[in-house]
């Protein structure tokens, strides 16, 4: 720009002057412009610092924080964006029921105040869709004044339908700082719109998101939970005690280390997890059945106590007192209908308990009542397996369990060690044949298959070989059995060797004693004839002496005496010689002809006395009798010989009579005579050894002796009935022995 | 008159019974042995003399040396012929039953007879008819 030159003098002094004025103008409008240009470039400036501020926001608002994080964001953008002294952010969600309210630090609006607040913006949106954002100056009545007292103001409220999200936006400048700040001014309108809706786009998303997070924490959980229970059910292990530790651990572990108890009815036993509470409950439990009350006498299953109260746990001073306050939840643990315990846990008051929890616990007591059972099982199989053990330990038997086919060995008691004389270990890995010598393994196999095949139970005097290779003899009895489905055959040895050896002894013994019984039955044969012959001489000598010429009758009577006397010593002998032979043979069994038998030895013995007597016989006897016939013989000898030799002399002729009867397995056998008779007195004492009734008799005292001890022999009896001159009557009674 | 063998070892009762058969007056030649062996020896020597040949053996049973049972063993075996016309009887001391029944057993054995011999039981014996067998 140039002025005009000065030293021309034509220059004319108005027009300088003018066009002066003139310059003069088109400055000021100049610098007019160049302000505006400066002011719009210093808005420009500022809507572009408030995007790229808006922007930041944005990026920020993406990281993941919690609510007060992200409205504290809020707030401090809204300062920073808009350039006012405080914001306030309040977002409503209908479902989260989430109130997050933030403000500038050091500065706080009172809590009773913010929902108030909240109305007020709200409000001024709820009739107005086409006002997006209020900004104005309030006056002294305004409502907002009784939260605070701004100088200038604006606000939104911004809603998202579908989440079910309100958010109001406030920034202002208070009434004390107000010549610090700007006042907030309308152009501020439409990038507060947009910030507002940033926001609610921004908490949109995040509530979004944080469902999504939730529901993938809740499978997480829901994961975590189930990872625990295969865990815990994948340890379990043979023993229940170990089992219900690892449930109730697990109990606690999936209520948040919640304390959970495990107690057991009627017994001071409690399993316990988890640190809430009192941590020192094991050992204050003395109470019982604390748990198991708080049930009352209804029959649910599970209860929940949102709180324990004292008059609750006060029935019971026990471990339960260390819970007051907390939640109680327990399950009952039941089996077969009966409750046997409580499974129970203590935690943080709460008021709500989801029914997915109940039934978790639900689950949890049945695994408990399973592992109750089985421990029942385990006990009581413990408990028979015992007592067969004992039985089978404690047997004076020797017992061996073997497999009924390869024979082999599978079960031995310590009896039959001490039998053998083989450890345990060596038995085990034997079979039958090594323990019976080689040549009665045919007989051992065959006996074994018999009792395998069921046809014999036992077998007797086994021989059976010791390690030391001496043999020993047992009686064996047999079971075959079935254990877990193998067929197997128990033997139960006797060792009898003893029996065995104490009866060869006795067999021997026997045999040698049939020995000496022969031979001394033959001594007294020998020795009876050897004394009969002289006596038998002499009988004959005299009697030949009496028919080579006629004697006094004086000398006659001597020759009779003689004979008499020789005719007892003869009677001795040979009695002495039945005894012997009865006392000593065995008996034989054979048909007995009654008739006929007490026919001969009536001929026999009639000579004996010089009187004649009348014998009548009558046998009543159908099939055959069996007995000894020489003892019955010897016996019908004596008595009959007694009825000949003790004849009475009287008027009457002497008789005999004599019947047989059978009945039964019996044969009676009556001898009725009328001779002397038998004094009472001696009655009783008639059949003891050499006992004689009459000093006039000719008997030996052993003749009725021998007829009892025959009786005896061949299982019958003899009675006797007399009076002295009338007659006897002897009764015998004999055994059929077929 | 018949004719008599009498065995057994004690002398006295070949003596009485020699004598009971003289005084009975039925017996002819009485031939006495002390000793069974000896008894056979002779009967053995003489089994075609028919003249001396016994028609009653009394036969003692218990006797030193050969017995009774011992005799009645070796005389079964003599020809049939000659033992048919022969008695034979037991004539003992012994009350043996077994003894009796043994003796029993041969059939030229006619009778069992405890000692002493009397008349009475000589008619017995002559008066037994002889078996067929």
């Amino acid at each position: 720009m140039g002025l005009p030159k000065t030293e021309n003098s034509d220059y004319d002094v108005t027009e300088l002057s003018r066009k002066y004025e003139e310059l003069q103008l088109r400055v000021t409008r100049f610098s007019v412009t160049e302000q505006e240009l400066i002011h719009a470039r210093d808005r420009l400036d500022r809507e572009l610092m408030v995007y790229r501020r808006m922007q930041q926001f944005n990026s920020r608002a993406l990281e993941e924080m919690k609510n007060e994080a992200f409205a504290k964001l809020v707030t401090e953008s809204l300062i920073d964006i808009f350039e006012v002294e405080l914001a306030f952010v309040l977002i409503e969600s209908d479902n989260a029921s989430i109130t997050t309210v933030a403000d500038v630090e050091g500065f706080t609006i009172p809590v009773g105040a913010r929902a108030k607040l909240h109305k007020y913006i709200c409000d001024q949106f709820s009739n107005r869709q086409e006002v997006e954002v209020i900004c104005f100056v309030p006056d002294q009545q305004d409502a907002i004044r009784e939260v605070f007292s701004f100088s200038s103001v604006i606000f939104t409220c911004v809603k998202e339908k579908e989440a079910g999200l309100t958010i109001s936006l406030l920034g202002g400048v208070s009434s004390e700082k107000r010549f610090f700040y700007e006042p907030v001014s309308h152009d501020r309108e439409a990038a507060f719109s947009v910030f507002s809706q940033q926001v609610l786009a921004q908490q949109t998303n995040r509530a979004k998101t944080q469902t999504i997070k939730e529901h993938f924490n809740a499978l997480s959980v829901e994961q975590h939970r189930l990872s625990g229970i295969a865990e815990t059910f994948l340890g379990f292990t043979a023993d229940p005690d170990s089992n219900i530790q690892r449930i109730v651990d697990l109990a606690s572990r999936l209520l948040n280390g919640a304390t959970a108890v495990y107690e057991k009815r009627d017994a001071p036993f409690l399993v316990t997890a988890g640190f809430w509470g009192d941590a020192t409950l094991a050992n204050k439990a003395e109470g019982k059945d604390c748990c198991y009350t708080l049930f009352g006498s209804g029959s649910r299953e599970t209860l929940h106590l949102p709180q324990l109260k004292p008059e609750m746990i006060k029935l019971r001073p026990s471990w339960l007192s260390g819970f007051e306050g907390s939640t109680f939840l327990g399950s009952r643990v039941a089996f077969d209908n009966e409750v046997i315990g409580t499974l129970a846990f203590f935690l943080p008051a709460r008021e709500q308990m989801p029914d997915s929890l109940l039934q978790l616990i639900r689950i949890l007591s049945a695994a408990i009542a399973v592992e109750e059972r089985r421990k029942n099982a385990v006990l009581a199989l413990r408990d028979s397996e015992e007592k067969y053990r004992m039985i089978f330990e404690g047997s004076p038997n020797g017992i061996i369990v073997a497999d009924t086919e390869t024979f082999q060995f599978r079960y031995v008691n310590i009896a039959i060690h001490n039998m053998f004389g083989y450890t345990e270990q060596e038995m085990l890995n034997m079979s039958v044949p090594q323990i019976h010598p080689a040549d009665v393994h045919d007989l051992v196999m065959h006996a074994i298959n018999d009792m395998i095949a069921g046809k014999a139970m036992y077998a007797n005097e086994i021989p059976c070989l010791r390690k030391n290779g001496s043999v020993f003899y047992a009686d064996v009895h047999s079971n075959v059995i079935s254990l877990g489905g193998e067929k197997l055959i128990a033997g139960f040895f006797t060792d009898v060797t003893q029996r065995r050896n104490d009866r060869q002894a006795l067999l021997e013994g026997n045999s040698e004693l049939k020995k000496i019984n022969a031979e001394l039955d033959n001594f007294v044969y020998s020795v009876s004839h050897d004394l009969r012959s002289p006596l038998l001489a002499i009988q004959g000598l005299v009697r030949l002496i009496q028919t080579t010429q006629p004697f006094q009758p004086e000398t006659l009577a001597y020759f009779n005496m003689v004979t008499t006397s020789v005719n007892r010593m003869d009677d001795t002998i040979k009695e002495i010689l039945e005894y012997s032979r009865n006392a000593r043979l065995d008996i034989k069994k054979l048909p007995i002809d009654f008739a006929g038998m007490i026919q001969q030895v009536f001929d026999d013995v009639k000579h004996i006395y010089p009187d004649p007597i009348l014998m009548e016989l009558e046998v009543n006897c159908m099939g055959p009798f069996y007995s000894d016939p020489n003892r019955v013989e010897t016996l019908f000898k004596n008595i009959i010989g007694n009825s000949v030799k003790y004849q009475r002399r009287g008027a009457e002729p002497s008789y005999l009579k004599i019947t047989v009867g059978c009945a039964g397995s019996f044969a009676t056998i009556r001898f009725e005579d009328n001779g002397e008779g038998i004094g009472e007195e001696h009655l009783n004492r008639i059949f003891d050894m050499f006992y004689r009734a009459s000093n006039t008799s000719v008997g030996t005292g052993l003749g009725l002796y021998i007829c009892r001890e025959i009786v005896n022999n061949l299982d019958g009896s003899i009675e006797v009935q007399s009076v002295p001159g009338k007659g006897s009557v002897f009764t015998v009674q004999l055994r059929n022995l077929k | 008159m018949r004719k008599f063998m009498l065995i057994d070892d004690d002398e006295i009762f070949n003596f009485l019974n020699q004598r009971i058969l003289e005084l009975s007056g039925t017996a002819g030649k009485i031939q006495v042995f002390t000793a069974a062996r000896k008894a056979l020896n002779w009967l053995s020597d003489n089994l075609a003399n028919d003249e001396e040949w016994p028609e009653i053996i009394l036969l003692d049973i218990r006797m030193p040396g050969m017995d009774g049972f011992e005799f009645l063993e070796q005389f079964r075996l003599f020809p049939d012929a000659k033992i048919k016309g022969v008695k034979v009887f037991m004539l003992t001391s012994s009350i043996d039953e077994r003894d009796k029944n043994k003796s029993a057993a041969y059939p030229f054995v006619y009778g069992y007879y405890s000692k002493p011999m009397s008349p009475e039981i000589l008619r017995e014996m002559d008066e037994m008819p002889l078996k067929e067998f």
